[in-house]
């Protein structure tokens, strides 16, 4: 019995050391590589809000850049209103009673950053104006 | 009977002598035939095929003169949707023996998941193209597109399968362009993660 699988086994064995594959598997490699790329999504923390320089009649509040960001919203009296990326301050010279006061970095068409720190301004009868 | 002798059988003697002398018989016969075998005595002549010199190839395949060149306009500080950032890469053929090349790409760091979840993050890549814009709003232009917004993901993935060959000291440009998804979800926010790119060649026989 031994005698006959003995072929077999020696049949089986060779299947399993023969090398498989041709001349394409047998290619020489090398590789390069394009390092040091970082990306970093902007957002989501908004901008820091201040108090800005009293005017006549109104007040002002400035805030900090975000990077990437593509325009801001202010939002004051229960509205946003959307100004440039460009624009870093409001000034308020017809806000009649008291506001709060947000801005957010706008990040695109579809982002929107964190709301900044709350400010309130208040301008009475269009003569004095409060920032605190 | 008392006093009789018996005789072999010279019979089955004659056929046992028969055997045994039937190897030393074919032994002879194979001397004999050692013995007289002629001598072979036919001119002989050759000619040589000569100067054939065989040298091996070299393969290495750089990027702009190197083997791990840094990028310099593809980092982007503050994506937003839309995004995208392109550079302008060379793929040499340094050695002497022919390459074909594929390019993959993966990401890494600790949004990679995040990015890759989401399929935000995207590679685009174009043959002889050139670099338009600038900062996060570069793209890719002209040339012959390669691969085109393929989402990377943070296992290596093959983002354009085998192109050449291209013959010892041989190269090609290609323009590389990342890009964040004009749809991609607001969660991305402040995620940071690492674009590896790397290109693999092998020999061909040309």
């Amino acid at each position: 019995m031994s005698r006959r699988l003995l072929p077999a086994l020696a049949a089986g064995l060779l299947v399993l050391v023969t090398p498989t594959g041709g001349a394409a598997e047998a290619a020489w490699s090398d590789a390069g590589a394009l390092t040091g790329t970082t990306v970093t999504a902007a957002g989501p923390t908004g901008p820091v809000l201040s108090c800005g320089l009293l005017t006549l009649g109104g007040a002002q509040v400035t805030w900090t850049a975000v990077p990437g960001a593509t325009g801001y919203r202010v939002r004051y009296s229960g509205a946003d209103h959307d100004v440039s990326a460009a624009t870093l301050s409001q000034s308020f010279t017809a806000v009649l009673g008291s506001s709060t006061v947000t801005v957010s970095a706008l990040l695109g068409s579809t982002w929107v950053s964190t709301a900044s720190n709350t400010r309130t301004v208040t301008v009475v009868g269009g003569l004095v104006g409060v920032c605190t | 009977m008392p006093g009789s002798r018996r005789r072999p059988r010279p019979r089955r003697l004659r056929r046992r002598d028969s055997r045994r002398a039937a190897p030393w018989l074919v032994g002879l016969a194979l001397l004999g035939l050692v013995g007289v075998r002629p001598t072979w005595a036919a001119w002989t002549d050759s000619a040589d095929l000569t100067g054939t010199t065989v040298t091996a190839g070299t393969l290495d395949v750089r990027l702009d003169g190197s083997d791990n060149r840094a990028s310099t306009t593809l980092t982007m500080a503050a994506m937003v949707p839309g995004s995208s950032a392109a550079e302008v890469v060379v793929v040499q053929n340094n050695g002497t023996a022919a390459l074909s090349w594929t390019l993959s790409s993966s990401l890494g760091g600790a949004g990679a998941t995040a990015y890759s979840t989401a399929t935000a993050l995207r590679l685009t890549v174009r043959a002889g193209g050139t670099r338009s814009g600038s900062g996060s709003s570069a793209t890719c232009t002209g040339g012959t597109v390669l691969a085109t917004d393929v989402a990377l993901t943070s296992s290596s993935a093959t983002v354009v399968t085998a192109q050449g060959p291209l013959a010892g000291g041989g190269s090609t440009s290609l323009c590389v362009q990342v890009a964040l998804d004009a749809a991609a979800p607001s969660t991305l926010m402040g995620v940071v993660a690492t674009v590896a790119v790397s290109v693999q060649a092998s020999s061909v026989v040309t």
